[in-house]
C-alpha cells in the first residue's frame, strides 16, 4: 500500500470515527496531557493497522480493538512516567476541547466509568456503543457466556450508581 | 435511572465531539514519533552488534595476538561472537516482522506476555549463565596470561557493573510479565454474580 492510499485512508478513518476515539482517550487519559499522548498513540497505531485491515470485520470493530489495547497498553506504561509527563505542559496540543456545551450528566457517566478496572472499562465503552455479544467476544478474545456474566455486574453497578445520583439532584 | 436511558446520555456525544483534532500536528507527530522508535531499537541494536564485536576484538588483539592465548580466551570470543550473531538475528527479524493486528485483545495480550516470559527467561539466563561464565572464562584468562593484576580487578569491578544492570533488567522485564498476568487474568476470569 503506498503513502498516500494509507493517508487517505487514515484521514477518512480519524474524521469519520473520531467520536469512538475520544470515547477511548477520555475514559483512560484524565490530564489534556495524558489525552494528547494516548490520542497520538493511538493514532499512531491505526495508521499501523491500516496495511493489516483486511475489511473482515467492521471499521468500528477494528478502530475500537486497536484503541483499546493501546490505551490498556498505554495506561499500563504510564504509571511509571507520570511525573516526568508533567514537564510537556507547554506542549502544543493536538487536541482541544471543542465549544459545544457540556452534559453534566456525560460527565458523571465519564466519571463513573473511570473508577472501574481497566478491563471492565473496555467493556462498558462497548455496551454503551450498542456492540453485539459477538462482536465484543470477537474485539476482547473471550467467550460470549463470560462477556455475558461482565456485563450483568456491569449494567448493575452503573443502573445502581445513577439511582443513588438521582437522589442526590443530577 | 434505567441502562437505556444511560445509552441515550452516552450517544449524546456522536453529534457533537468533545475535542478538535489539530490535524496538522497530528500529522507531524505521527511520523516524528514513528521515527523515534525505530531509531531507538535500532541504536540499542548496534550498541549491542558492535559491543561483541568490540569484546571479541579486544581478546583477539591483546590476548591471541599478543601472547597466543589459551582455551579461555577462544571460548571468550566465541561467546561474545554469539552476542553479535544473536543481535543481529533480532534485528533481522524485527525488521521482517509485521505487527498483527487481526488477533483480538486477549490474543494480543498473549502475545505480549510470551514475548515478556520469553524476555524473563532471557534476562534470567543472561544474568544467572551467561555473564558470570563469561567473565570466570575471562578472568581465569587474564589471570593464566600473566598480565598485571589491575587487568584483573579492573575486569572483575566491570563485572559487578554488569551483574548490577543485568539484574535491574530481568527486574524490568518480571515486573512487566506480571502486570500483563494480572491484565489477563482480569479479562478473562469469570466475576461471581
Amino acid at each position: 500500500m503506498d503513502n498516500k492510499k494509507q493517508l487517505d485512508i487514515f484521514d477518512l478513518w480519524i474524521n469519520e470515527f473520531k467520536p469512538l476515539l475520544f470515547k477511548v482517550v477520555r475514559a483512560y487519559a484524565f490530564t489534556s496531557n495524558d489525552q494528547d499522548d494516548l490520542f497520538q498513540e493511538i493514532s499512531i497505531q491505526i495508521w499501523r493497522s491500516i496495511p493489516n485491515f483486511k475489511e473482515k470485520s467492521k471499521v468500528s470493530t477494528w478502530l475500537y480493538r486497536v484503541a483499546l489495547n493501546v490505551a490498556l497498553n498505554w495506561k499500563r506504561k504510564h504509571k511509571k512516567h507520570e511525573e516526568g509527563r508533567q514537564s510537556l505542559q507547554h506542549v502544543e496540543h493536538i487536541l482541544e476541547h471543542s465549544e459545544e456545551e457540556i452534559d453534566e450528566r456525560l460527565d458523571w457517566l465519564y466519571h463513573e466509568i473511570t473508577k472501574l478496572d481497566k478491563i471492565d472499562r473496555s467493556i462498558t465503552l462497548l455496551i454503551l456503543d450498542g456492540f453485539s455479544y459477538k462482536e465484543m467476544a470477537e474485539i476482547l478474545g473471550i467467550s460470549e457466556s463470560n462477556i455475558g456474566v461482565k456485563i450483568h455486574r456491569i449494567k448493575k453497578y452503573l443502573t445502581e450508581q445513577s439511582q443513588k445520583t438521582e437522589h442526590h439532584g443530577i | 435511572m434505567e441502562f437505556e436511558k444511560l445509552q441515550k446520555i452516552w450517544d449524546s456525544q456522536n453529534n457533537k465531539p468533545m475535542y478538535v483534532i489539530r490535524e496538522e500536528a497530528l500529522h507531524q507527530k505521527i511520523l516524528a514519533k514513528g521515527q523515534k522508535a525505530g531509531r531507538t531499537a535500532n541504536i540499542t541494536e548496534w550498541i549491542l552488534i558492535f559491543s561483541g564485536l568490540l569484546a571479541a576484538g579486544i581478546i583477539v588483539v591483546f590476548d591471541l595476538m599478543d601472547d597466543g592465548g589459551n582455551a579461555f580466551s577462544y571460548i571468550g570470543i566465541f561467546l561474545f561472537s554469539l552476542i553479535t550473531v544473536y543481535s543481529g538475528m533480532n534485528r533481522f527479524l524485527r525488521k521482517k516482522r509485521k505487527i498483527d493486528f487481526e488477533r483480538s485483545i486477549l490474543g494480543d495480550l498473549e502475545h505480549a506476555l510470551s514475548i515478556a516470559q520469553y524476555q524473563v527467561s532471557l534476562s534470567k539466563g543472561m544474568f544467572y549463565g551467561f555473564w558470570p561464565a563469561t567473565f570466570a572464562l575471562s578472568l581465569l584468562s587474564l589471570i593464566l596470561s600473566d598480565k598485571p593484576i589491575w587487568y584483573s580487578i579492573v575486569f572483575g569491578l566491570l563485572f559487578v557493573g554488569v551483574s548490577y544492570i543485568s539484574r535491574w533488567e530481568h527486574r524490568c522485564y518480571v515486573r512487566r510479565r506480571d502486570e500483563l498476568k494480572v491484565l489477563k487474568k482480569k479479562l478473562t476470569e469469570e466475576p461471581q454474580l
